[in-house]
């Protein structure tokens, strides 16, 4: 045995190393990715036609790659934020991004969550905005080659090479989408995580008279802002009815009078993974919808796929949108 | 430029790659140190590298000066003094006495906002000042108490002062100890370059795997509205924060000294297994060692310590561990944390009690349990965001409810399995076992070398979402 253990223990480490980042599952590899996506999002500034606005509910569930399959040639930014809010700071940030000599749209996606006091305080969205300048290089010049470290739990590791259950998937896109799903096709778990989230956290009047004003604002700038309430399960919708103070026909007949256009994806077809976020399809099936909604509202060429673009996805489960 | 960062990596290859020819003259050796660690620390705010420089030159002139004019020394070791403890008073305390001072004159029926009219950069704490304050400190105090000679090259004094293993988080390295080693050339051997190697890899494994799978639980818990009202979830949590705090702390602490021997320097160990401790004098003789003991070479045997009678040394010691809960941060939370502990103390030299539960049988066991219950319940002072947070759970854990429902979140399952993880890793130290006795001599090399590996692998693919070094607030 050599006498040089440091170069053994190296050489040994960087062995295992590659031999573990070789055999494990592809599915482990999506730190590096996550850390690019949310830097990107945050500090890129590129302009777009369309901005979309609101939480994870919106992130998630709305995906531009679908809607340009309907608006070609119209760019599209997904700009939700985990737990995000519709406060001053993110409208702000949205029109931003705002290409002044495009098409000037903004879709807030409205959630009651969205309008709730906790929610205003935007901490991923700060968090992300407050990076050093080195962890932004960092995250969007070296990330993209890093995949192949990319680190997991115990918990992960075992359930992924040796669990039947229905394992949680996710996808980054560039355009602000991250899509969703179980694999294979498992139940949404308890929404017992979610009771939580509105006590002493209700929906704040004051957010939505600032949404209300903005959209004012907006209107009379010409710039056209839609707003729809991301679908979900029943029994969100249920818990939401029941806990946060949100009253959506109120807003919506509030929404309108101050300019802005409501779009109505209140409809059977869509499925949740965790009873609050659609899945990948249905986020696509959303998307199209809201697409064909806002194109027509404009009078934009619509462009449709071969297939029914806008059909329920099978399985469907009850309407959660409304 | 944190240990846990790419450019870390790259900066300490460079720097090791450069070393092996710096260090053949004094010179060479000096300045490379200070360059190095000037990039080092420059690499959070460029600016901040001019308070470091000023505190530094301060202290290396007033101690020079002690030299020349020895009947005036006593006035230079207080402009060393006023210079370390004004700039930690304006960028680490300003906004705590602004608001002291509010809320006694509140108290006396007056209205005073001094917090409104602050300068903005006072706002800004400068990372790592308690450390290179202190470590200053040190050197002068030395000087003028006559154990050690100023240093005459300017390079030699700060590349003291800033060298960049320890410079931000420590440990403190004290003067006399670090001076004499910078002065001459010390080559490394395979040995100590193992040894090195040994505190990296485990150092890292302690930051990366445990100290930052366990976060983001404790972070969820203290940040929980409304807060979960099960006993056992706290017990877990503040179990979780306890052993975060020890390994984000202690593997940093590993890690600059693993660096330093690859430099060919000895820092003292900082963290000898404190949660193993039978009795709160013993935990405090094991845990951030070159605090407690800067603490009670500079504050509390000046007081008097317990030279002076009972009560004196009940009183000196309560102050010490108060000044010790603020150094920490300037917040009230900080400052009852030392009490509490300051309480716990007086309760142990006054009973005895750890002496008496020893002599029982298992009463080694029963002291542990008691030490670490007093010293979780000491670390919710320290990691509440305030008071009210502080009482609400420990009033929680008090009750010791058999309430369940909280939420069981992957963060929650991968903190309670590194919880675990950690209390055995303590407990095998508590337990005497060697692992040394298992295998021959040649068999156990090759068996540290496979764990060194297994180390970096691990901290590799397990490693937690990279969190600042807790310490860097202080």
């Amino acid at each position: 045995m050599t006498r040089n253990r440091v170069f053994l223990a190296l050489v040994l480490a960087s062995t295992l190393i590659v031999l573990i980042g070789l055999l494990r599952p592809d599915a482990m590899r999506t730190v590096s990715r996550e850390k690019w996506f949310w830097t990107w999002k945050t500090h890129s500034d590129r302009k777009f036609d369309v901005v979309f606005v609101g939480d994870s509910r919106t992130y998630r569930g709305i995906s531009p790659e679908s809607m340009t399959d309907i608006l070609q040639g119209i760019r599209i930014l997904n700009f939700g934020y985990s737990s995000g809010s519709l406060s001053a700071l993110m409208l702000g940030e949205a029109e931003r991004r705002l290409d002044p000599a495009g098409r000037r749209i903004i879709v807030l996606g409205v959630t009651p969550s969205s309008l709730t006091p906790r929610a205003a305080r935007d901490e991923q969205y700060r968090q992300e905005k407050n990076r050093t300048s080195s962890e932004i290089i960092e995250n969007l010049y070296l990330s993209p080659f890093l995949t192949y470290f990319d680190p997991t739990t115990p918990i992960r590791f075992f359930e992924e090479i040796g669990s039947r259950k229905a394992r949680f998937r996710e996808a980054f896109y560039e355009s602000g989408w991250v899509a969703g799903w179980k694999e294979p096709a498992g139940p949404p778990g308890s929404i017992g995580v979610f009771a939580n989230d509105f006590t002493d956290n209700a929906v704040s009047p004051m957010l939505v008279d600032n949404v209300l004003r903005q959209t004012e604002a907006w209107t009379r700038e010409g710039i056209r802002v839609y707003a729809f309430r991301p679908p979900t399960s029943p029994e969100m919708t249920d818990l939401e009815k029941r806990l946060s103070g949100f009253d959506e026909e109120t807003f919506r007949q509030r929404f309108t009078r101050a300019g802005g256009v409501w779009v109505d994806v209140a409809r059977a077809g869509y499925r949740s993974y965790d009873h609050s976020h659609l899945d990948k399809e249905s986020a696509e099936t959303l998307s199209r919808l809201v697409a064909e909604i806002i194109g027509r509202s404009m009078g934009e060429p619509l462009v449709f796929p071969a297939q029914d673009s806008v059909s329920p996805s099978p399985g469907a489960a009850r309407p959660g949108g409304a | 430029m944190p240990f846990n960062s790419i450019i870390f990596l790259v900066f300490a290859a460079l720097f090791f790659a450069l070393w092996p020819l710096a260090k053949r003259t004094d010179n060479g050796r000096w300045v490379t140190i200070t360059a190095a660690s000037l990039v080092f620390y420059g690499w959070w705010d460029w600016r901040f590298i001019f308070l470091l420089l000023g505190a530094g030159l301060n202290d290396y002139a007033t101690a020079r000066a002690m030299a020349a004019w020895p009947s005036w020394k006593r006035w230079f070791l207080v402009a060393s003094l006023a210079g370390n403890l004004g700039a930690l008073s304006v960028f680490k305390y300003a906004g705590f006495i602004a608001e002291s001072v509010g809320l006694l004159a509140a108290a006396a029926g007056h209205s005073i906002d001094l917090m409104s009219r602050l300068p903005s950069f006072t706002l800004i704490l400068p990372i790592g000042i308690s450390f290179f304050t202190f470590q200053s400190m040190s050197y002068t105090i030395d000087v003028y108490r006559g154990h050690m000679k100023p240093v005459t090259n300017l390079f030699h004094f700060f590349a003291f002062l800033s060298m960049f293993p320890q410079l931000v988080a420590g440990p403190i390295v004290r003067a006399r100890v670090l001076i004499p080693q910078l002065a001459v050339r010390r080559d490394t051997t395979e040995e100590s370059r193992w040894e090195g190697m040994k505190l990296v890899a485990g150092g890292y494994f302690k930051k990366v795997v445990i100290a930052d799978n366990l976060a983001p639980f404790v972070n969820t818990a203290f940040a929980a509205v409304p807060a979960p009202e099960s006993s056992l979830y706290w017990w877990l949590a503040v179990g979780a924060f306890a052993f975060q705090i020890l390994f984000d702390f202690g593997g940093y602490s590993d890690i600059a000294r693993g660096l330093a021997k690859w430099m060919g320097f000895d820092f003292l160990v900082n963290f000898n297994h404190p949660y193993t401790s039978t009795s709160l004098r013993e935990f405090w003789s094991r845990w951030h060692i070159s605090l407690s003991t800067w603490f009670r070479d500079y504050v509390y045997i000046p007081l008097g310590g317990s030279k002076k009678g009972e009560a004196r040394g009940h009183v000196n010691m309560w102050l010490t561990m108060i000044v010790s809960g603020l150094w920490h941060g300037a917040a009230f939370h900080f400052l009852a944390w030392g009490a509490v502990h300051a309480l716990f103390l007086s309760a142990e030299r006054i009973t005895g009690w750890p002496e008496k539960l020893k002599k029982l049988p298992g009463g080694s066991v029963l002291a542990l349990v008691t030490v670490l219950f007093q010293v979780l319940i000491a670390w919710v002072f320290f990691r509440a965001q305030d008071m009210a947070q502080a009482f609400a759970i420990i009033g929680t854990m008090l009750e010791f409810n058999s309430r369940t429902g909280f939420p069981t979140t992957e963060a929650f399952k991968v903190g309670v399995l590194y919880l675990s993880l950690g209390l055995a890793m303590e407990l095998f130290h508590f337990s005497k076992l060697d692992a040394r006795k298992w295998f021959s001599p040649t068999v156990y090399r090759s068996v540290e070398v496979a764990t060194v590996a297994v180390l970096i692998t691990l901290s590799v693919f397990l490693r937690g979402a990279g969190m600042q070094f807790i310490y860097f607030q202080f």
